[in-house]
């Protein structure tokens, strides 16, 4: 469960001030699948990397599968983003010159335990996102629709049980778009708790819940 | 160690990745090392060399030279032998008749002038006055003709033996034998020829080549004084060196009424000496190429910046990914390391090559052995910890959500 108590990110610039989100609280059950929704600046994104442990709240609580996320230290913060979730960008961000086997694994790396049937399990993941034939190509070989399944299955490498999808569509056609979007939705059947950060109100309405954000704060 | 394998395998990917400016820096740390290892392999080589022509002379060697050289506080004297001797010819005799079984002992002194034939000058010769069995102490034998013996000692004879470089300057091609000199305004006749040594000038010794030697009744005659600089010998056996050195202090000691105004050193002292010298220069020579390894160590430094800004994406995505700011150094410093480690191969490949050439080609021996590998190659990978980690560090510590999102 994330349960998200208060909580306040605030960016200084100088004297300046700007609150990106301002005093939220909200709760996601395991297994929900859930669109953030708000147009740029609403502070979705802000939201999003609190959620993942990328960034840490000014002030608040951010509690995750009953971890306080606020007093994790830095290295506990990577473990927790290394096991605990998986994260779906715009850009795909897959790392260049490097094979499609080698990204999908990449979060292996930084494991401490190394699983039992590894190779089994990557060949599987590349597999279940329809890629097993493009194994050994590197991410410039891959059209967009491929590099998104490829960042899929990376984030379900450690089989974390939060999946937070950055606008996962935005750089891809609309039959690609609709291909990822299904496989996020089989995910969500199979457990996973499926987060969707977007501007796309169509885009949110495939979801059960949206949550809508404007200037910092839920509305 | 599943960190470190992967994290030499980005090193080695993003290496190959930018082939051309890789090559260019790990072509500062080949020169670093490569000059590392040539000059300690030239160092080591003037060590063997110099050690080699010492012990040539019999490590049962044994010297009594005037003046103390083991200072009293500590530490070592040299000027103390550059005083007038207080060694005396009865010295000698009570060496001889106490310790007859002792090899080779002989005396000499120091003649200083020029030697003329005619028109002819040579001015660069060092003039020696010595008993007969002094060729052997010098490790060198008589090529043509004879040296002088007991009766021309006793007589004060005026004839001398050259090295072949006085020879040939002086008589050229001519034969010598028999043939007359001038010393300091005494004729002398030329009896015998030294053996050239060719290339054993010896660093810490008089050129032998270079020598005229006459006995030495008649130094003390044409220069009106009895000195002796030195008196040489060897110990029956290698082993007795130390043992006939404090036998022979003692005799001297004892004429000399307990005073110690004088030295008796063994060819292992000497070594010991000559050691410490050349120590010295290897750590000179050693810290002149460091230098040019730190500048090949600026080079990776710069390189491994530019390569951490173009790759600060990737950065942010391994972070995203469960990376720790360890990890993240850990890789940028491995990848510092692997730049400098090649170079630390290639620069000390290179330095073996031109050392075996080199010493097949030329008399300059360089001994590159595994040592100056090592110390090379480790040198190599100091460098690239030296000048990886503050790249390694602003790596590690750039925040991933402003990392993901640079282009």
């Amino acid at each position: 469960m994330i349960d998200i108590v208060r909580v306040s990110k605030e960016y200084r610039f100088g004297r300046e001030s700007f609150f990106a989100l301002a005093n939220i609280s909200v709760k996601i059950e395991d297994g929900e699948y859930v669109a953030i929704l708000g147009p740029s600046g609403s502070g979705k994104s802000t939201l999003m990397h609190l959620i993942g442990g990328l960034d840490r709240p000014t002030d608040g609580d951010l509690i995750v599968d009953n971890e306080n996320l606020s007093e994790l230290n830095d290295g506990e913060l990577a473990e927790f983003r290394n096991k605990k979730v998986g994260f779906i960008f715009q850009s795909f961000n897959l790392i260049p010159n490097t094979s499609l086997y080698d990204n999908v694994s990449l979060p292996l790396v930084y494991s401490k335990h190394k699983l039992p049937d590894e190779k089994e399990k990557i060949r599987g993941l590349i597999d279940s996102v329809g890629l097993s034939h493009k194994t050994r190509n590197k991410p410039s070989q891959l059209s967009g629709g491929e590099q998104q399944r490829v960042a899929i299955a990376r984030s379900l490498i450690n089989d974390p049980q939060i999946i937070l999808a950055d606008e996962p569509t935005g750089n891809l056609d609309s039959k690609n778009g609709t291909e990822v979007m299904r496989i996020l939705e089989n995910l969500n059947k199979k457990g996973k708790t499926v987060i969707i950060v977007t501007h796309d109100q169509e885009l949110a309405k495939e979801t059960d819940r949206i949550i809508k954000l404007r200037d910092g704060k839920i509305i | 160690m599943k960190l470190l394998i992967s994290s030499v395998v980005i090193a080695l990917k993003s290496i190959a990745g930018n082939k051309l400016r890789n090559s260019l820096t790990v072509l500062g740390i080949v020169l670093g090392v490569f000059t590392i290892s040539t000059l300690l392999s030239l160092a080591f080589g003037v060590r063997e060399e110099v050690t080699k022509q010492i012990e040539d002379l019999g490590s049962n060697l044994i010297a009594v030279v005037p003046g103390k050289l083991n200072a009293s506080g500590g530490g070592f004297n040299p000027s103390a032998s550059l005083g007038a001797s207080t060694l005396t010819e009865k010295d000698f005799d009570s060496i001889e008749q106490q310790l007859p079984e002792i090899k080779n002992l002989s005396m000499a002194m120091l003649v200083s002038g020029t030697v003329k034939v005619s028109d002819k000058v040579s001015s660069s010769s060092l003039i020696f006055a010595a008993s007969e069995k002094i060729l052997p102490n010098l490790n060198t034998s008589i090529e043509s003709g004879r040296f002088f013996d007991n009766v021309e000692i006793e007589e004060n004879s005026k004839v001398v033996v050259l090295g072949s470089k006085v020879k040939e300057m002086l008589f050229v091609s001519d034969n010598a034998l028999g043939k007359e000199l001038e010393i300091r305004g005494h004729k002398f006749q030329v009896i015998g020829i030294l053996k050239s040594k060719e290339t054993s000038s010896t660093l810490f010794g008089p050129n032998l080549d270079d020598l005229v030697i006459m006995p030495i009744t008649t130094g003390w005659k044409i220069t009106d004084t009895k000195q002796i600089f030195r008196m040489m010998m060897h110990s029956p056996t290698t082993e007795q060196a130390d043992e006939y050195k404090s036998k022979v202090k003692d005799i001297i000691l004892t004429n000399h009424g307990g005073e110690e105004d004088f030295s008796v050193v063994t060819q292992e002292e000497i070594l010991g000496v000559v050691g410490d010298i050349l120590d010295i220069l290897t750590a000179m020579i050693g810290a002149i190429a460091t230098l040019s390894l730190v500048i090949g160590g600026l080079g990776v430094m710069n390189i491994m910046l530019v390569s951490i800004s173009e790759r600060t994406r990737e950065i942010g995505i391994r972070k995203a990914v469960g990376a720790n700011n360890a990890h993240i150094m850990v890789q940028f410093l491995v990848e510092a390391i692997v730049l400098s480690f090649i170079g630390g191969l290639i620069g000390s490949s290179l330095s073996g090559i031109v050392a075996v050439v080199v010493s097949t080609l030329s008399p300059i021996k360089l001994v590159f052995s595994p040592f100056v590998v090592l110390v090379s190659i480790g040198f190599s990978v100091l460098v690239g910890v030296i000048f990886g980690v503050a790249p390694a560090l602003s790596a590690a510590r750039k925040d991933p959500i402003k990392a993901i999102r640079s282009e």
